[in-house]
């Protein structure tokens, strides 16, 4: 059925009556306008009220009934008018036509009973009027027949793809589960009716079986060894059916697997070698950080070694020379006169007795030259004993009245020792100076290379994830071979059991002596390969649904994404291992697109979803789209775009928008020849916009 | 006496070069990483002026200290490290002052004191020109003394 008008009386921001909160449609595209928070939602919550009696709680984001919601459905300003004691009600009334010409009028009731200023009494459910349109009045539709109407109105399982709201789009069609897809064309398509040709097919195939095992165990020449096999048989059909589970089960984590890998193909190779930047920085920052450290070392030796190493000495050779000469005339001298003293020693006075007579003299205690005595221990013994010794070293304390021999010889040999060392200062300070060039040269070179990297990383949109998919792309891997392997061993095993039970079966057969009915052992066969057949059959008309419908939704897509420069991208539609079909969105070179614009990952939703919706069968002609912002996220080439194919796709939609014209572009409303267009505008006439009470909602039919 | 003598002289720089030795010596010592990280390339004051020694000679810059100069002295030689460089400064000194050596021994220690003043004198003339060296250079390109290697290249050049 059409939609030919909405009213409503007191419903949420709709303060007033059905007379001026009224919205009336045609058959194409109908447009309502308003900014945020003007009460878009609000008509669509009108919407769902009317016919499933629910409204939609944004911010739990689930559907609540009206006994939840209560007199919160009420607008606050008939309840700030109602006086104590006295009720107010909220209305919704929607009049729709159908194909054949029959007009319903719908309306769903509320009503509150206002105890106190904040105290309501509300009755818990709301009352569901349907009327009927006969001739010239309206007849009331018996209660037994609201469910018929609704149904016709917007039939249950494709309420969700026929009315909903723009931010319920992502997880209706929630691709991260690769069942979404093929769930919703089974609920949409007859492709369904399949399962029950299979259903009732497998049935009888299972009764035939039972019927034809019957007769062989009746007709066994051997009953005891038809009954080991039958318990044999039993037993391979048991591990049949589990290791065929398991094989279901490693087929679904192989594809998983695949799956994984095929996203992260695109992001792999700039994923790794980001990964391999990112070692390099590492390594890099290690070297600076130790080089730095070198550096600062040998920076800080470098001075030191003026002294450590006696550089500061680099061009003391003369000065040291001069030294040198100086002490080589000192020592001269002062041998000179050591010399001079030892000569002493020699050349004794003419006066001086020979040393034997002096020792005669001492001993004899007797002075020889003077002929007086010289007892032992006197002044004149011990001058005897004076002069015996003078053959020792002269004391330099008496030569010299400071002897600074030993200080500046000390001196001599220090200076002796530096001359050497000064010979190879200068290679020393080279070395040095070279390798603070080639550490400070290798450092640049290093925080040169570490800026390029870093800058590249700086270019990222977003974190960087590169860790994370070249780390799951290893998992995959690893898991994609080793479920390959365990798919190898499931298969091997199958075969084996098949084998084994073919056997099993056949042994039973050759026991069986008497006649089998012909019509018993047919009718197991032909249920067997009819069974096979009804599955084949689902399984190609599902095929051939999902190429239509990767056909008509890329399509659609190109269309509504038409008027865009960005990049798109087609939809395809693969089967995974599991017999389940998932789509991607996929770029020129085959591979998966990657952080596709969010636009166009909605209008890959919608268009798979109006492709769905038309292939049904039957298609959609009779019921309208009703949607709130389903294009908020876009920008206006895009919002035309969807428009534009929506109003070829839908005999009648109807939908909630934000006002994507714009002096600049024209009026993008003419362009779309829109069918009707309202705009409606929230005000507090009092002038207090926090009011809730004084709010009420403008609707103006524009077009 | 004579090394006792020397090693107790306390040479003294012109009040004019506080700011550049401040610059670039640690007064009171220091750990070699602390004085690194200050930007100061000698971790003595006594480093650097054996350094501006070498340097005044290497140069021939000699800045005589008249007696209306205001001179500050810090350590005695006895004190400074490496010892046997500081000798060399010594023997350097006394080969510079063009004292006789062998005349020491005879001198009674008035007259030595004499000699011992002039070696004193000849330090301080190569160091404060030394000092006057460096100071020019560094006002002429300031920028030099943020190479680790200037001092060093001052005295190979």
């Amino acid at each position: 059925m059409l939609i030919k008008s909405l009213s409503m009386k007191n419903f949420l921001c709709f303060a007033g009556g059905h007379d001026v909160n009224i919205f009336t449609f045609e058959e194409g595209l109908n447009l309502i306008v308003g900014t945020n928070g003007q009460g878009k939602s609000k008509i669509y919550d009108a919407f769902r009220w009317v016919v499933y009696d629910q409204m939609f709680n944004s911010t739990e984001r689930r559907f609540e009934a009206t006994r939840v919601v209560k007199d919160g459905l009420i607008s606050d300003k008939a309840k700030h008018e109602c006086n104590i004691g006295g009720k107010v009600r909220a209305e919704v009334t929607l009049v729709v036509t159908s194909h054949g010409g029959k007009e319903f009028r719908v309306t769903r009731v509320f009503e509150a009973l206002k105890k106190s200023e904040s105290e309501w009494d509300s009755r818990a459910e709301s009352k569901l009027l349907i009327d009927e349109k006969k001739a010239v009045s309206w007849s009331l539709v018996d209660s037994s027949e609201h469910p018929s109407v609704l149904e016709r109105i917007i039939p249950g399982h494709l309420s969700p793809y026929l009315w909903f709201q723009g931010e319920q789009v992502q997880e209706l069609m929630d691709f991260t589960n690769s069942s979404t897809l093929s769930k919703a064309i089974e609920l949409l398509s007859n492709v369904s009716d399949y399962d029950k040709i299979i259903d009732l097919i497998s049935k009888e195939s299972d009764a035939a079986t039972r019927k034809y095992q019957a007769a062989q165990r009746r007709t066994s020449k051997d009953k005891d060894a038809s009954t080991a096999l039958e318990r044999q048989r039993k037993t391979l059909e048991d591990k049949l059916a589990s290791a065929l589970q398991e094989l279901a089960d490693a087929k679904e984590n192989l594809n998983l697997a695949n799956e994984n890998l095929e996203k992260l193909a695109s992001r792999i190779d700039d994923a790794q070698g980001k990964e391999a930047d990112k070692g390099k920085l590492q390594e890099l920052n290690a070297r600076i950080k130790r080089n730095s450290e070198r550096l600062l070392k040998v920076q800080s030796d470098f001075p030191k070694k003026m002294f450590n190493d006696y550089w500061v000495l680099i061009s003391a050779r003369e000065t040291l020379s001069k030294f040198s000469d100086a002490f080589g005339d000192y020592s001269h001298k002062h041998q000179e006169a050591l010399n001079m003293a030892t000569n002493q020693k020699v050349k004794l006075p003419i006066n001086v007795p020979q040393p034997v007579y002096l020792e005669q003299m001492i001993n004899d205690e007797k002075c020889f030259v003077c002929d007086r005595d010289a007892k032992k221990g006197s002044a004149p013994h011990a001058h005897m004993i004076g002069m015996l010794n003078r053959n020792e070293a002269p004391d330099p304390e008496n030569i010299f009245r400071n002897d600074f021999s030993r200080y500046l010889k000390k001196l001599y040999d220090n200076q002796m020792h530096f001359g050497k060392l000064i010979d190879g200062t200068s290679d020393r300070i080279s070395e040095a100076s070279r390798s603070i060039s080639e550490l400070k040269s290798s450092i640049v070179d290093d925080e040169r290379a570490q800026l390029e990297i870093e800058s590249k990383f700086a270019g990222f949109v977003g974190d960087d994830d590169s860790a994370r998919v070249a780390s799951s792309f290893r998992q995959n891997r690893q898991n994609q071979d080793k479920y390959i392997e365990a798919v190898k061993n499931k298969e091997f095993d199958i075969d084996r059991l098949e084998r084994g039970l073919g056997d099993v079966n056949e042994k039973i057969k050759k026991l069986s002596l008497g006649a089998i009915p012909r019509e018993v052992e047919l009718a197991n066969e032909v249920f067997i390969d009819l069974k096979a057949i009804a599955q084949d059959t689902k399984k190609n008309v599902f095929r051939k649904l999902v190429d239509a419908l990767e056909l008509k939704s890329n399509e659609l897509f190109e269309k509504m994404t038409s008027g865009t420069e960005a990049i798109k991208g087609i939809i395809r539609i693969k089967e995974n291992s599991t017999g389940l079909y998932v789509p991607y969105l996929m770029g020129t070179d085959g591979l998966i697109l990657n952080n596709p614009n969010e636009s166009n990952i909605i209008l890959q939703k919608l268009a798979l979803i109006m492709a769905i919706i038309g292939a049904r069968s039957g298609g959609v002609g009779n019921y309208s789209l009703i949607s709130d912002a389903p294009t908020s996220k876009m920008d206006t080439e895009y919002t035309l775009g969807f428009y534009k194919t929506v109003k070829d796709q839908y005999k009648q939609s109807i939908i909630m928008t934000f006002n994507f014209s714009s002096e600049d572009d024209g009026n993008p409303f003419d362009e779309l020849e829109i069918a009707t267009l309202h705009k409606i505008r929230a005000h507090t006439p009092g002038g207090d916009k926090n009011d809730r009470a004084d709010l009420r909602v403008e609707i103006r039919k524009i077009a | 006496m004579l090394e006792k003598k020397l090693g107790n002289l306390r040479p003294g720089y012109l009040l004019r070069f506080e700011e550049l030795i401040r610059q670039n010596a640690q007064f009171g010592g220091g750990a070699e990483e602390d004085k690194y990280k200050k930007a100061r390339s000698f971790s003595n004051v006594y480093e650097f002026y054996v350094y501006a020694y070498f340097l005044g000679l290497k140069k021939t810059f000699r800045l005589e200290i008249a007696s209306t100069d205001t001179v500050k002295d810090f350590w005695e030689v006895l004190n400074w490290k490496p010892k046997d460089l500081a000798d060399s400064l010594l023997a350097s000194a006394l080969g510079e002052s063009q004292v006789d050596l062998s005349s020491l021994e005879h001198m009674e220690e008035k007259e030595l004191n004499v000699e011992i003043k002039k070696v004193k004198e000849t330090i301080e003339a190569y160091a404060n020109g030394g000092f006057d060296y460096i100071e020019r250079y560094l006002k002429n390109d300031p920028e030099a003394i943020s190479d680790d290697r200037v001092f060093v290249n001052l005295l190979a050049d």
